[in-house]
């Protein structure tokens, strides 16, 4: 099968009828038909679905029903690299992340920093716990999978320079605070921004870690199955 | 009429004939004590409930709470369609009616008159995902059983096997070992014994496998209380806790009680999910002299099993 036609059939809103029972999947929010501004992980567990995330402020483990509440509309890909059979385990894991995890915001990821079993965020080497809300979704899933799930040095420095500027400035104050100015140089080379429809488009690579060879072909499909399906919700 | 208002009524039956309170059907009635308990009972719930006067009529089989304090209901529901656990004590009152109205057959009316106007929330009731009955819990079935007794035999020419009487009297448990564990077991004999063991039911007929055997009975209690409280407990709350007592024993470096922990799980049917837990929490001490083996172990079965599921659940457009 095509790879646009895998997409149309398995890129689905969070409120589809079609949606299984047992479900883990990566989530991204859709505004103004087109805009990807937030990722996210969406459980679902017995029937009942939650939302997992870092909105920037607080990671939230949320019913569904809130934020249907809120009007956000989330599309999403089950992930291949866990399977749903365990999802107790899985959710086990996301309430210890709930209660002691304490990000910051930050264009950051640092290869093998992960959130392990007591939902600690571990860092290997000892960086802040600074992260996007795409690196918090990486950084649930690293510990549970246990590989890369992105190859992170295809994504460098220079890809921050589409972020806000209202985000980055205060991470890069932040960061000088933090880093001492010995280990800044090599804190520098972990920064980096992995978009939240990259890392959706990086849910259909059978191959792991992922390339940005690879989502960047297949961005610009799911952009294509992303209108189409606003078109046909609006129709 | 400004008085505010909360109304239940049915007005029709399934065969379409109108309600007449004098002279309801066993079953109409029953719907009614429905409304009347679920009305009762969100009033009971409401805070300033003593100018709150409760009314049943006709015009259709109707109970309603009328007085200014029902506006305190119609706020408190608007925080129950968002499960807002500050008003947790009511969601089981409007589950109640959800499921009533859901139930196809019966016509009903809910509404709410609030400073002059008229607010239906049959629909938004009936049809509020979020108020949904609570599944059954799911627990995990395969756990091992503990047994105290008295060891008569072990040995078997083929077959391992010992005998143990359980204490307490019933029939003698049979229960199937290897050879190493006969041996050892032969210590206990014609002497009490405190051990565990996993029970299969072959053709509804319980076969039990050793699992372990306890020289300190603290140990064989300890074991045996955490199993018995987890085999009642939900999926999520059982993996917690197995999560909490792993921690527990690894911080305070117990190796030995932590080895005879995991020992307990160590068997083709325990669920994916457990296997799992174990191998995360025991990631960092893969190569740790007493705790590698149990570890490979539990990885190989884990594998099997995954192996297993992903054969009978193959790639599809999903995954």
């Amino acid at each position: 099968m095509a790879l646009i036609e895998q997409i149309e059939e398995s890129l689905l809103r969070y409120d589809s009828e079609e949606l299984p029972e047992n479900l883990i999947a990566a989530a991204a929010l859709v505004v103004k038909g087109n805009i990807v501004p937030h990722a996210a992980i969406l459980t679902k567990y017995r029937g009942e679905a939650h939302l997992f995330h870092y909105t920037g402020e607080k990671v939230k483990f949320q019913p569904i029903e809130e934020v249907q509440r809120n009007g956000y509309v989330y599309i999403l890909k089950g992930v291949n690299f866990i399977q749903p059979i365990l999802l107790s385990s899985f959710i086990n894991r996301c309430r210890k992340i709930v209660k002691y995890s304490k990000p910051e915001y930050g264009y950051f990821y640092d290869p093998g920093s992960h959130y392990n079993d007591a939902g600690e965020f571990v860092s290997p080497n000892e960086y802040p716990e600074f992260m996007t809300c795409v690196g918090f979704c990486i950084n649930v899933f690293r510990y549970f999978i246990g590989e890369e799930l992105f190859h992170n040095h295809d994504w460098d420095e220079s890809t921050i320079s589409g972020a806000p500027p209202q985000f980055v400035e205060p991470f890069l104050k932040r960061a000088k605070e933090l880093i001492p100015e010995l280990e800044y140089e090599d804190f520098k080379k972990e920064i980096r921004r992995i978009q939240p429809i990259e890392y959706l488009a990086g849910a259909y690579s059978t191959k792991r870690p992922i390339r940005k060879s690879f989502t960047d072909k297949t961005v610009p499909k799911i952009n294509k199955v992303i209108e189409k399906m606003e078109k046909e919700k609006a129709a | 009429m400004s008085e505010n208002k909360f109304e239940l009524k049915i007005l029709k039956d399934p065969n379409g004939n109108e309600i007449d309170i004098k002279a309801m059907s066993l079953e109409t009635v029953q719907k009614f004590m429905i409304l009347v308990e679920s009305l009762t009972k969100i009033v009971e719930l409401t805070p300033d409930h003593s100018s709150i006067k409760i009314n049943i009529s006709e015009g259709s089989a109707v109970i309603a709470a009328k007085g200014d304090s029902v506006k305190i209901i119609y706020e408190d529901f608007e925080k129950v369609k968002s499960l807002d656990p500050a008003v947790r004590h009511l969601f089981e009152p409007y589950r109640k009616l959800k499921s009533l109205f859901s139930a196809n057959g019966y016509q009903y009316e809910a509404n709410q008159y609030i400073d002059g106007q008229v607010i239906s929330i049959y629909q938004e009731l009936k049809n509020s995902k979020a108020l949904k009955s609570k599944r059954a819990k799911k627990t995990f079935e395969f756990l091992p059983v503990f047994i105290s007794g008295e060891l008569f035999e072990s040995g078997g020419k083929t077959k391992k096997n010992m005998h143990v009487q359980p204490e307490g009297g019933g029939r003698s448990i049979t229960i199937s070992c290897t050879k190493e564990d006969s041996r050892k077991a032969r210590n206990y004999l014609e002497s009490n014994i405190l051990l565990s063991a996993w029970v299969t039911n072959n053709d509804d007929y319980p076969t039990f496998y050793y699992c372990d055997a306890y020289s300190k009975s603290e140990t064989y209690h300890e074991l045996r209380n955490f199993i018995e409280e987890i085999r009642e407990d939900d999926e999520l709350e059982a993996l917690s806790k197995i999560h909490d007592k792993s921690r527990e024993l690894l911080d305070a470096q117990e190796f030995g009680m932590f080895r005879k922990f995991l020992r307990l799980f160590i068997h083709e049917s325990i669920d994916v999910n457990i296997l799992k837990e174990l191998l995360l929490m025991t990631q960092s001490l893969k190569n740790h002299e007493r705790i590698k083996d149990s570890r490979e172990r539990i990885q190989e079965i884990f594998d099997k099993k995954m192996k297993a599921y992903k054969n009978i659940n193959p790639y599809n457009a999903w995954h």
